[in-house]
């Protein structure tokens, strides 16, 4: 695997060969937050122990809204660095088809 | 209706505002028709769907009646736990299958005009064999989810108008039939953005009917608290079942799951581009995480407000709180909202089976040289068909909805691992997909049957870990795609 300036090279069994570092950094963001959920704690997954918040809510309840919400705004802040970068750029065979559409 | 129930009946009120909403879906049928001229139109609306099309389309088709009524009811018996059933990942619904795969399928859709899941697999594969095998387990494991979907609506009528079982079933299952039959999937994705605002509404509302119940979210969970201190832990109440490997499972099975199911991945041959699918993910991450956080916790309220639902009825919570809580023209309104529920994912499906019959059985392999024009008219009367065999199925009610929803879930997501690996790993071949596909799918009915030996997690979880392994070591060990496959889907 080598690196190229803003790209990182995949292995060569796997599509795409070559990956933006910027979505990298996002795939990071959000794999952290999916996974988050998976290791045992007060704040995820509690046995037979009340952890409670503001409202009475348990703890876990309160961290997955928490999450939803910042998985939403994360989606949101790609869509406007994906708009502004120009990566929704479509390739000619889209284009036309789009047009047509 | 047993007296039990304590839901007021208002027939006279719900006929109305039910009668408007189909008679709505239908008109919207209707308009979806005068554009559907063209297979490509039925199956994927040639390509050109939005954001809001896509995004709510999407969160439609995949929440359905179990979400408005099977969970919140679960829910009821367990307390917060129970949310865990797709609240915690709710936003990453369409953003994992959309990250995985879903910007390929929508670019070699596009490309190559694919119209079904069943075709991707046959084009990708190069096998008549696996296109088979796909298009047949679509028909068996959706037929039966389609009907489950029924179960509800012929609940919800006959508790609020006394109407016969089988009235309510036949209302949701033919009408759903009759606006996919005149406008394809076209139909279907219109009348999807009507229902998914509905059910987020639904939710909204129910959620705010029990807070007014219990006198807040704070005084009904010190009450519960007081009564009920398991509802604030896992696994929940002392009978319920939440051990760490189902909690897990809850987590993966409504986002990464979802990409074998043909009805949610055929979705993304409708995107019109990239800019569509990213827009369409945050729509139907937004719809998602409200529906389920708003009406999951409802089933949480109604624990303080309606106290002593026997363990027989507790589906029926949603419908109870909404005719507690809120004025019988606005209850109806909501009604209708679960209505919508299990109609937009109906839609979706019927149009997905009949097109594993019409395009991948029909066309492709029995009659190769079938015209578009003759394949979308055959289309439509499997339309009809299939949708007349799910009202049926419906009527004879065979199991619970969430039952069969997780039967049917665990059925088509194995064909995720032949998704994912088909999309990115250039070296699977068609024996390998064939070989995992089918040990996946042995594994699962036998850890269905005996689910001790599954440790907790459901049992598509080690199903497909198999079906992955037997995938990779089989197409390790046989000979490599053809060139020409590698140049179609991998060059660009």
């Amino acid at each position: 695997m080598s690196s190229e300036r803003g790209w990182i090279r995949m292995p060569d069994w796997f599509y795409p060969k070559r990956v933006r570092v910027k979505d990298v950094w996002w795939l990071l963001f959000f794999g952290i937050l999916y996974f988050v959920l998976w290791i045992p704690s007060p704040w995820t997954f509690t046995w037979k122990k009340a952890y409670l918040g503001p409202f009475g809510l348990p703890l876990f309840v309160i961290f997955w809204v928490l999450v939803n919400i910042l998985c939403i705004l994360g989606m949101i802040f790609y869509y406007a660095q994906a708009s502004r970068m120009g990566l929704f750029k479509e390739p000619p065979e889209l284009e036309a088809r789009t047009k047509e559409g | 209706m047993p007296a039990e129930l304590q839901i007021r009946p208002i027939p006279g009120v719900f006929a109305i505002t039910v009668g408007a909403y189909v008679t709505l879906v239908v008109y919207l049928g209707y308009v979806s028709y005068k554009k559907t001229v063209s297979l490509s139109e039925f199956f994927v609306m040639g390509g050109t769907a939005g954001v809001i099309l896509g995004g709510l389309g999407y969160f439609a088709t995949q929440y359905s009646m179990s979400t408005f009524m099977g969970v919140p009811g679960t829910i009821y018996r367990v307390g917060w736990a129970g949310l865990a059933v797709s609240v915690p990942t709710a936003a990453f619904s369409l953003l994992v299958p959309g990250f995985l795969v879903g910007h390929r399928l929508l670019y070699l859709g596009h490309k190559y005009g694919f119209l079904t899941l069943s075709d991707y697999f046959g084009d990708r594969y190069k096998s008549d064999v696996l296109r088979s095998i796909s298009a047949v387990l679509t028909v068996i494991f959706l037929v039966p989810y389609m009907g489950a979907q029924t179960i509800g609506a012929g609940v919800i009528v006959n508790t609020f108008t006394g109407a016969p079982f089988w009235v309510g079933v036949a209302i949701m299952g033919l009408g759903a039939t009759l606006y996919c039959l005149l406008g394809g999937i076209r139909g279907a994705m219109y009348t999807n953005v009507l229902q998914g605002s509905l059910m987020v509404v639904t939710a909204v509302l129910t959620f705010a009917g029990g807070l007014r119940l219990t006198g807040g979210l704070s005084a009904a969970n010190a009450a519960l608290f007081k009564s009920n201190p398991g509802a604030f832990s896992m696994p929940g109440n002392p009978l319920a079942y939440m051990p760490w490997g189902f909690y897990v499972s809850q987590l993966v099975l409504w986002n990464f799951y979802t990409m074998g199911q043909p009805q949610l991945a055929t979705k993304f041959f409708l995107m019109k581009n990239d800019r569509a699918l990213v827009g369409a993910m945050i729509a139907a991450g937004l719809g998602m995480a409200l529906s389920t956080i708003f009406i999951y916790s409802s089933g949480v309220l109604a624990m303080v407000a309606i106290p002593g639902i026997p363990a027989k009825q507790i589906d029926w919570v949603v419908p109870m709180m909404v005719s507690k809580s809120l004025h019988p023209v606005l209850a109806s309104v909501l009604m209708s909202g679960l209505l919508a529920a299990g109609m937009s994912t109906i839609d979706s499906v019927v149009v997905v089976v009949a097109g594993a019959i019409s395009r991948d059985l029909y066309q492709k392999l029995i009659n190769r040289n079938a015209t578009d024009e003759s394949v979308l008219a055959l289309s439509r009367w499997a339309t009809l068909v299939v949708g007349v065999i799910a009202t049926i199925f419906g009527i004879m009610r065979p199991g619970t909805i969430f039952q069969i929803i997780l039967f049917t879930f665990g059925g088509l997501g194995i064909q995720a691992i032949l998704l994912l690996l088909g999309v990115r790993w250039a070296r699977a071949n068609a024996s390998g997909a064939v070989a995992g596909l089918i040990a996946g799918e042995i594994v699962l009915i036998w850890l269905t049957l005996n689910p001790k030996l599954a440790f907790g997690f459901h049992p598509v979880m080690p199903a497909s870990l198999v079906a992955f392994v037997v995938m990779v070591i089989a197409s390790l060990a046989t000979a490599p795609p053809p060139r020409e496959v590698i140049e179609r889907h991998f060059s660009t």
